[in-house]
């Protein structure tokens, strides 16, 4: 049996100082297998994002381990984060942040120029990506010219171009209608059954959170329990009880 | 908390602090080449004026010879006795050469001496003011000028060895005056000595050289010019000092013509960086602008927060350009004063600050108003979320629109800077500078297309030799076509202004070593020292000289030239200043190869032995003369009835305005004159060397005012005497190119922010930070060695039409492409635009990722 695709142990990060201090994230273990599409939810400012960048290697936390498909980043120098996040990891943003002066196509090969790859089946691969995210007949296109959903599209195209182990996404509905949404959500399904990429994804949507096998709930930093995936309804009502526990925190971010 | 609305634009300027400094550093440096080349120009304008009024601040009138001190002895009582003149003072000129200890004549200007002699009881001709010593007051002795005295360790009771017409000789010093706070002519010593010692040591017993008149009543000053011009003839120009500033100027080829010419350039390329910086962050700016409309802001509300930032940043921006204009001007004054160019101390005007705060102020708003009118026209939420059109292929209209500004400034530029210009006045400088300014704008605005290409060109090695770096640098470049051109035009222009500067001097200096080549075939040149051709040879050569090399037995022939400044008859339109050159129709052929139009040496100089005249063809064209045609040439001396043999192909003296005629005619019309050179050739090469020591030997020993030229000498001093002309302008094209590269470093630094969350994509898509960094080298590579070749073609381009135009009026004048020096500033460009991209490099690869994603 392979190592889990993501393993954290008593993974802190704190922010400021003194008076100033946060406690983003407050001892997570978390574990999550190879294949696994996870969704990640939790109050604003409960660390969500803080995790995903963590395990993303964009950032480095105060203290506690973490290890990518067996590999450990503690120790790893910039340059070495820097290759890795390169090879394994793919990123999908809320703010789609395709290059506004590229085309659909050349944002999606973006990675590969990159990693200094030029053979010709990459740009097999970009297209088949793009027909699989359904633009085939926006390749040519600039941002300025595509829909936010469409856009979100050509983003997780570009995230999967080298085929990374691990997919993760922040919010990627966030800034989306809901027909857009769907087809996000269904297109990074698909590819999480048909090619096997491990997909994290934060979202406060319970129905986006539904299309995850395994749904985990974060709130002030700390790992707060988890339900399955496949019923919005469960995820809503779990998430409803954090919040209603915690009075202090203002509506779901 | 915010207070007020506008108070967001203090905020924005606070959590903005890079692009805020940016920006205001875009527009000091706009503000700042603005005011530096104003200043420049206005320094060497006020030179001068400053010397010309210094000299003859009380004066009203000046009576100046045509020719060389002929104004006849009566003259002066003549016009002491006309109506409403109150006072005149005649003066005689005499040009001395210093000597060395060991008594051998200084070289050049710095040996030379002008000393002016005049009547020191009464009215005097001129306003020196003593500083040292006593007043001039009789006998030989002289008073020097102040400056000139402190260079060269001289104090009042020295004396100063020289040789002047009449042989060596040593002259007190009894005063010191001051003529100018700040001239230095290039070593040239002025000096004042009394009349009556003056005539003896001169050798000029009778006539003026000047008269200087102050009229009774200053306010009747033109009407005594009318009447004292009745009086003289058409001997003498009478004109006021300032008119005679203005002739000064215009020799000294059509200096204000060119100053208003960078004045131009520096306007616009001022106002450029300005509007550029702003539109480097334009999409950041429709950003902000979109959310403040989205929150409910009406569109005035948004306008007026960037009116607010925008005067913010205009006015730290224009102080700071005004202290950077101060000072790259002062530092290029200095500069200058140590390589002996003429000029004097920094002259600051409010005039070009006044214009200079107006061009920063106008230009900073506007460019503000800008991101704020296009988020205006989109919709707030499109702006918002940055969507709204970036890529815009650049349209065929704007195409259009560019050539329609850059052709007519190309097509005839030249003939109005150079040419014809000085005729007609600032009406048609303004035309001028207009042109200009739109030939820029054109280039500007076509930029794109002709940058592009290029990079995309220059981008196919760059792409193999660095795969990664290079690929993306690339693609930034060439996905976003205005903020490429943008970036790389402001070097193209302040490198085409060199090369066109560049060429001009090329081709003038080029041209006429050409036709010195021609014209100077002989050995040597004989000639009174410190005067040129053009001023009529100053004192001239004595007869005594010509028989005493003619008895010389290496000596083969030996020709005289006569040289007479003079107002050419029968111009009809422009100036008719021009020199009327008598030569011998026999010994001449020998020693001068100039050709002329449609017919042959020996046919032209039979003609001029027949009486008749050939013309330059700037004066032929400018008086309708052809060959066949007759002229009345009327002197003192008499009258002729002379026939136009033919037009000289060549630009010879006074820019092709020439009458040459046979120095019988020359006597017969104008009077006797001893010979402005002797033309010398030896009887064989072998016996140069021999001709040469014996003739430098009889000089040094009998007649040590006058110096002996190499035809190889000959040609240097033309070409220094261009290029010390141009000299002064390369002051002004320095600071084209240290603005126009802070420039490029500012857009580059500007791109970077407008760019910090695309760095953040590429860096979490994992792009390492050697790869960002290299990124942003790679482009400032391929922007600036795009930039300088477009320059260098564009410069070339220009300096070729414009020279064409040139040649309408100087004819002869061919295009000379200023290889080292234009290539040399290119490299220069490209090294300097990628180190100066270092820092915005460092900053784009230090980026934090995940500030940077978040970066809005
Ligand atoms: N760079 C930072 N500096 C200081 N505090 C931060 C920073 N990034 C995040 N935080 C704080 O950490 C907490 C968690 O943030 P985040 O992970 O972004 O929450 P979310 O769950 O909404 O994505 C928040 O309280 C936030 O204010
Ligand atoms: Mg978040």
């Amino acid at each position: 049996m392979s190592a889990p695709a993501i393993e954290t142990r008593d993974l802190h990060m704190i922010y400021g100082a003194g008076r100033t201090e946060v406690r983003a994230l407050d001892g997570v273990d978390l574990t999550i297998d190879a294949g696994e599409m996870v969704a990640i939810m939790g109050p604003s400012g409960s660390g969500k994002s803080t995790l995903l960048h963590i395990v993303g290697a964009l950032e480095s936390p105060t203290s506690g381990t973490i290890a990518v498909a067996g590999v450990h980043y503690e120790g790893l120098d910039d340059k070495e984060l820097t290759a890795l996040r390169r090879d394994h990891i793919g990123f999908v943003f809320q703010f789609f942040n395709l290059l506004p002066s590229l085309t659909a196509e050349e944002n999606v090969t973006l990675p590969a120029v990159i990693a200094r790859r030029r053979e010709p089946a990459i740009r097999e691969r970009a297209r088949e990506l793009l027909e699989r995210v359904r633009l085939s007949d926006r390749v040519d296109h600039l941002p300025a010219e595509l829909s936010g959903g469409q856009q979100q599209r050509v983003s997780i195209a570009r995230a999967l171009l080298l085929s990374p182990e691990l997919v993760l996404a922040d919010e990627p509905t966030g800034n989306l209608d809901s027909r857009s949404s769907r087809e996000v959500l269904d297109v990074l399904r698909e590819l999480n059954r048909e090619e096997g990429h491990t997909i994290v994804m934060v979202t406060h949507d319970a129905a986006a959170a539904a299309t995850a096998d395994r749904v985990i709930f974060l709130r002030d930093g700390k790992l707060a329990g988890e339900v399955e995936g496949g019923s919005p309804r469960r995820a809503a009502e779990y998430l409803a009880s954090l919040q209603s526990e915690a009075e202090h925190e203002p509506v779901p971010g | 908390m915010l207070r007020s609305f506008n108070s967001i634009a203090f905020r924005q300027l606070r959590t903005r602090p890079l692009r805020s400094v940016l920006t205001a550093f875009g527009v000091m440096l706009g503000v700042g080449m603005v005011f530096g080349v104003l200043l420049l120009v206005g320094t060497i304008r006020a030179t001068f004026d400053e010397l010309i009024d210094s000299a003859w601040g009380k004066t009203d009138l000046i009576v100046i010879g045509q020719g060389s001190g002929t104004i006849n002895e009566g003259t002066l009582d003549r016009i002491k006795q006309t109506k409403g003149v109150g006072e005149a003072a005649g003066m005689v000129g005499g040009m001395f050469t210093r000597l060395e200890p060991d008594g051998s004549p200084i070289d050049g200007n710095e040996g030379q001496m002008l000393i002016a002699g005049y009547e020191t009881k009464g009215y005097q001709p001129y306003d020196f003011r003593l500083v040292k010593g006593e007043r001039i007051s009789a006998g030989t002795e002289i008073m020097v000028e102040q400056n000139w005295a402190r260079d060269r360790g001289y104090d009042v009771g020295d004396r100063v060895r020289v040789a002047g017409p009449t042989g060596r000789t040593r002259l007190p010093i009894v005063g010191i005056f001051r003529l100018t706070s700040s001239l230095n002519a290039g070593g040239l010593g002025y000096a004042a000595m009394p009349l009556a010692a003056a005539r003896r040591a001169f050798d000029q017993p009778k006539g003026w050289m000047q008269i200087s008149i102050v009229a009774a009543d200053r306010g009747d000053v033109p009407a005594v010019q009318r009447r004292v011009k009745h009086l003289v003839g058409s001997g003498a120009m009478v004109q006021t000092p300032g008119e005679f500033s203005e002739q000064v100027s215009e020799q000294l080829q059509g200096l204000n013509i060119v100053l208003y010419f960078f004045s131009g350039v520096a306007l616009f390329v001022g106002g450029f960086l300005i509007l550029n910086s702003f539109n480097m962050t334009v999409l950041q700016r429709m950003r902000e602008l979109g959310m403040l409309r989205t929150l409910g802001a009406t569109r005035g509300m948004a306008t007026g927060s960037v009116i607010v930032e925008a005067l913010v940043i205009g006015a730290v921006g224009t102080v700071l350009g005004l202290l950077l204009g101060l000072a790259m001007a002062s530092g290029l004054i200095s500069l200058m004063r140590g390589m002996d160019v003429p000029v004097g101390t920094l002259h600051v005007t409010t005039g070009s600050a006044v214009t200079a705060v107006l061009v920063g102020m106008v230009v900073t708003l506007l460019g503000a108003f800008w991101p704020a009118h296009r988020a205006g026209r989109t919709p707030p939420i499109r702006a918002v979320v940055g969507t709204a059109q970036v890529r815009r292929r650049p349209a065929k209209l704007r195409l259009v629109v560019a050539a329609a500004l850059f052709l007519p400034g190309l097509w005839l530029g030249g003939s109005f800077w150079f040419g014809g210009s000085s005729e007609t006045g600032g009406l048609a400088a303004m035309g001028g500078i207009v042109m200009t300014m739109a030939m820029f704008a054109g280039m500007a605005i076509a930029a794109p297309f002709v940058i592009l290409p290029v990079i995309r060109w220059i981008s196919v090695p760059i792409r193999h030799l660095l795969p990664t770096g290079g690929r993306l640098a690339a693609d930034a470049l060439l996905s976003n076509p205005l903020r490429t051109a943008a970036t790389a035009v402001a070097l193209t222009i302040g490198l085409s202004v060199v090369v066109v500067n560049s060429s001009m001097s090329a081709s003038f200096v080029g041209t006429i070593e050409d036709q010195v080549d021609q014209a100077f075939a002989r050995d040597f040149t004989v000639q009174a020292q410190g005067f040129t051709l053009e001023q009529g040879g100053g004192p001239g050569v004595p007869r005594s000289v010509q028989r005493k090399i003619e008895a010389l037995p290496e000596a083969g022939t030996v020709a005289p030239v006569r040289a007479m400044p003079l107002e050419l008859p029968g111009v009809k339109s422009g100036s008719n200043q021009g020199i009327a050159m008598g030569v011998d129709p026999v010994q001449q052929p020998k020693v001068d190869g100039t050709p002329f139009k449609d017919i042959s040496q020996a046919e032209a100089y039979a003609g001029l032995a027949r009486g008749g005249v050939l013309l330059g063809r700037s004066y032929a064209s400018k008086a309708g003369l052809e060959r066949g045609d007759t002229l009345d040439i009327v002197g003192p001396a008499g009258r002729q009835r002379a026939e136009v043999v033919g037009t000289i192909d060549a630009i010879g003296p006074m820019a092709g305005m020439e009458m040459r005629l046979s120095l019988a005619t020359m006597n017969k019309v104008y009077g006797s004159y001893q010979p402005a050179e002797l033309a010398v050739e030896a009887r064989s090469a072998e016996q140069r060397p021999a001709l040469e020591s014996k003739m430098g030997a009889l000089l040094d020993r009998e007649y040590p005012n006058l110096e002996m030229q190499s035809a190889a000498d000959a040609k240097n001093e033309v070409g220094d005497e261009i290029n010390r002309t141009f000299n002064m302008f390369n002051a002004i094209v320095i600071i084209a190119i240290i603005v126009s590269l802070l420039g490029v470093i500012n857009t580059l630094a500007m791109s970077v922010i407008e760019r910090t969350r695309e760095i953040g994509v590429l860096r979490a898509l994992g792009a390492s930070r050697w790869q960002v960094r290299s990124t942003m080298l790679d482009e400032s590579l391929m922007i600036t060695i795009a930039g300088s070749l477009v320059g260098l073609a564009a410069g070339t381009l220009i300096g070729y039409a414009w020279m064409r135009g040139v040649d309408e009026v100087m004819p002869g004048m061919t295009f000379h492409f200023p290889g080292p020096i234009g290539i040399a500033v290119a490299v220069a460009a490209v090294i300097l635009g990628v180190i100066a991209a270092i820092l915005p490099a460092r900053r784009a690869s230090r980026l934090k990722v995940i500030e940077a994603l978040a970066y809005e």
